[in-house]
């Protein structure tokens, strides 16, 4: 049986003055799954995102949502069935991470528990601390309580990671593959590749307000790339090692860093190897990794996508 | 409505647990009317007042009896200026009956401070007093008439008694009368039956300041500092409207101004403070409340920041804290800022309520003390709803 589509968006355009933010993009986001855009800083995620949560209007497209077309507004029952976790999460002062949480609890009209919401979200302990007082990981785990409690089909994070450290991430990454398990649609939008593959059930990688590529985080790697990479930190000048292009079509050079695929690893090694020694270039240092969407995105641009 | 009570609940929680914005807006207004009151309790007596004087007496003109023209000119006396001194009384006079009406009217809307009337046969009653032998003349009285409820007033009547005690003793010094004291005064007042009192002058001031306060600072912080925090944006993207935060926000304002209120109330009534409370003060009192309230949301559409609605905020209120008169009396502010006086709203509100306390008579008609806040509240609440940004 096939998913119910909960958010179609088709040919989506805003712009401001000159800048096309959003530049005709279309797509689907069926029930259940994470669905990722995925790109650098002032691709036009955000602006994406705000447009979907009602935030901001646009200029042209279609959006529906649970099987209503949206205009300007999202109406009241739309809004009922949504939580939004935005980029920058800050709430009224002086108050108890719990009245934070009931407060939001009163706008919906089937809400969860605040208990239960704190216990996802493990501030338990913090439940009578005021929000001013919360570590950046705890706050963000706030803003994803609030936009738990009113029990809703679909979440928005807007990078939902950013700021945090390694801990605090995974601590999130864990609560979102909780809410994917219960049924929850989430529209997640990140800079940070391991976080779009890891979560992802569909990536899209979106640059300069438009869509480059989409698919599973494994079916992009595999279309875009090799399945091995080897990255080397090479001690040269600039000329020597644009001549490695020669002997491997697909490398990309970042400064001294040599950055290519490859199918066969040890013949690959062993070439690269010999290109050195005949050069006269001293090799620092070399990696071999699994290819990931950062390559893909590299691949696509030509930029890392935190250039 | 249940948005809405939340929303009043969480700001009101947030407010009563800021130290900041409880001390603005609670403590600082008594601590206000504690140190002023302690300090100016005794202010008047150092200000010029303005009597008219209506000389009727129309006997022995011309003649060393002219006793009236004696005190009119001891009066006069006092009125120039000397060095750099302000005079302490100054003089309108006049002989006629519409000089005496004219003065009355300006007397009763605070114009003039006192109006002093000399009989017409008040030369020829003192004249036959000075005959040593009984005449059969009738008591031509003074009559002072004054606002009891303006401390300028009784300052007014203070002076002209003394004069006309000096006057007495001159008389009896010279004319050798020892039986009574002559002339006599006869004391007349208009309007309402109380003293003047500048702990209930202030109180009152005080009371549409902590309105005027916390409508300022307490709605520009609610909506513009929520605003640049993106506190505003995280709680629209839930099921609320707009119209629910500005109900919550308002209640809880409103809140906090009853609390205000109370606490003004009971130490001001501490420190000897009377005031009438009736319907009118009631009725007043809410119309000071309603017609403050847009006053943060009017300054919060101008601004760009929380840091610019702050200052702003700080602007509008010393304008209208003093040139409302709400500490001082305006009355004899110079005439380039009486436009402002007589355009802004508090000045019209702490007339209307300090006239409905029983405090002092309003300057401005009643009428004018609804109208204009009222006018002042419309056109604030159509501006800003139409203005003000809800995102940055």
């Amino acid at each position: 049986m096939a998913k119910e589509t909960i958010i179609e968006v088709n040919d989506l355009k805003k712009h401001y003055r000159n800048v096309k933010a959003v530049d005709g993009i279309s797509f689907k986001v069926l029930r259940g799954e994470v669905f990722t855009l995925l790109g650098p800083n002032g691709a036009g995620k955000t602006t994406t995102l705000e447009v979907l949560e009602g935030l901001k209007t646009y200029d042209s497209g279609k959006i529906t949502m649970f099987g209503k077309t949206l205009h300007a507004n999202i109406p009241r029952e739309i809004r009922e069935r949504i939580g939004v976790v935005l980029q920058e999460n800050n709430f009224i002062e002086h108050l108890t991470v719990a009245e934070i949480l009931k407060m939001f609890r009163n706008f919906y009209p089937s809400p969860m528990k605040v208990a239960e919401v704190l216990k996802i979200v493990s501030l338990q302990e913090k439940r009578r601390a005021h929000v001013e007082k919360l570590s950046g990981g705890q706050r963000q785990r706030l803003a994803i309580g609030s936009a738990l409690i009113g029990n809703p089909d679909l979440i928005f994070m807007d990078e939902p990671t950013t700021g945090l450290d390694p801990q605090a991430r995974r601590n999130i990454w864990d609560m979102i593959e909780k809410f994917k398990n219960s049924g929850k649609t989430i529209f997640l939008t990140t800079h940070y590749m391991e976080e779009a593959e890891m979560l992802s059930d569909y990536v899209y990688i979106m640059d300069h307000g438009k869509i480059i590529a989409k698919g599973t985080p494994q079916k992009l790697i595999s279309s875009f790339g090799e399945d091995k990479i080897i990255e080397a930190r090479v001690n040269t000048d600039g000329n020597k090692i644009l001549e490695l292009k020669e002997f491997f079509n697909d490398a990309e050079i970042e400064k001294s860093k040599v950055i290519f695929g490859a199918s066969d690893v040890p013949k690959a090694m062993k070439s690269f190897l010999n290109w050195a020694e005949t050069n006269s270039i001293k090799v620092e240092d070399i990696v071999v990794r699994q290819s990931n969407l950062e390559d893909v995105f590299l691949k696509l641009t030509g930029r890392g996508l935190r250039d | 409505m249940k948005r809405t009570f939340t929303i009043f609940k969480s700001l009101s929680l947030s407010s009563l647990r800021s130290p900041g914005a409880l001390f603005w807006t609670v403590v600082f207004p008594v601590l206000l009317l504690v140190i002023l009151s302690s300090i100016f309790s005794n202010v008047g007596k150092s200000v010029s007042v303005k009597v008219a004087v209506v000389n009727e007496s129309s006997t022995f003109k011309g003649t060393n009896m002219d006793f009236a023209s004696h005190i009119v000119e001891a009066l006069n006396g006092m009125s120039k200026a000397t060095d750099d001194k302000t005079p302490l009384l100054s003089i309108e006079s006049s002989t006629t009956r519409s000089f005496l009406q004219n003065s009355i009217k300006k007397l009763k809307l605070g114009k003039i401070d006192a109006v002093l009337i000399i009989p017409k046969f008040f030369n020829t009653y003192l004249y036959a007093r000075t005959l040593h032998f009984p005449l059969k003349v009738k008591n031509e009285s003074l009559e002072i008439y004054t606002q009891r409820n303006s401390q300028s007033s009784n300052i007014a009547f203070s002076l002209l008694d003394s004069i006309v005690n000096a006057f007495n003793r001159e008389f009896i010094k010279r004319s050798g009368i020892t039986d009574q004291v002559i002339p006599e005064i006869k004391y007349v007042s208009i309007g309402k039956n109380s003293s003047f009192s500048y702990m209930n002058f202030l109180i009152t001031g005080i009371i549409v300041m902590a309105f005027m306060t916390v409508a300022l600072f307490g709605v520009t912080d609610d909506l513009l500092v929520q605003r640049e925090k993106k506190v505003l944006r995280r709680i629209f993207v839930a099921p609320i409207n707009r119209s629910h935060y500005l109900f919550g926000m308002t209640f809880s304002n409103w809140a906090l101004e009853f609390v205000q209120l109370a606490l003004i109330l009971v130490v001001g009534m501490w420190m000897g403070a009377k005031l009438k409370i009736g319907p009118s003060a009631v009725f007043y009192l809410l119309l000071a409340l309603f017609t403050t309230t847009p006053l943060g949301f009017f300054v919060s559409s101008f601004a760009k920041s929380a840091n610019s609605g702050s200052a702003l905020a700080n602007v509008f209120n010393f304008f209208f804290m003093f040139l409302g008169g709400l500490f001082f009396p305006v009355n004899n502010v110079p005439t380039a800022l009486k436009v402002f006086v007589y355009s802004i709203p508090t000045t019209y509100l702490a007339n209307g309520l300090r006239d409905s306390m029983g405090v002092s008579p309003s300057p401005t008609p009643a009428y004018l003390n609804v109208l204009v806040p009222i006018i002042w509240a419309v056109v604030m609440t159509l501006y800003s709803m139409r203005h003000f940004k809800w995102e940055v």
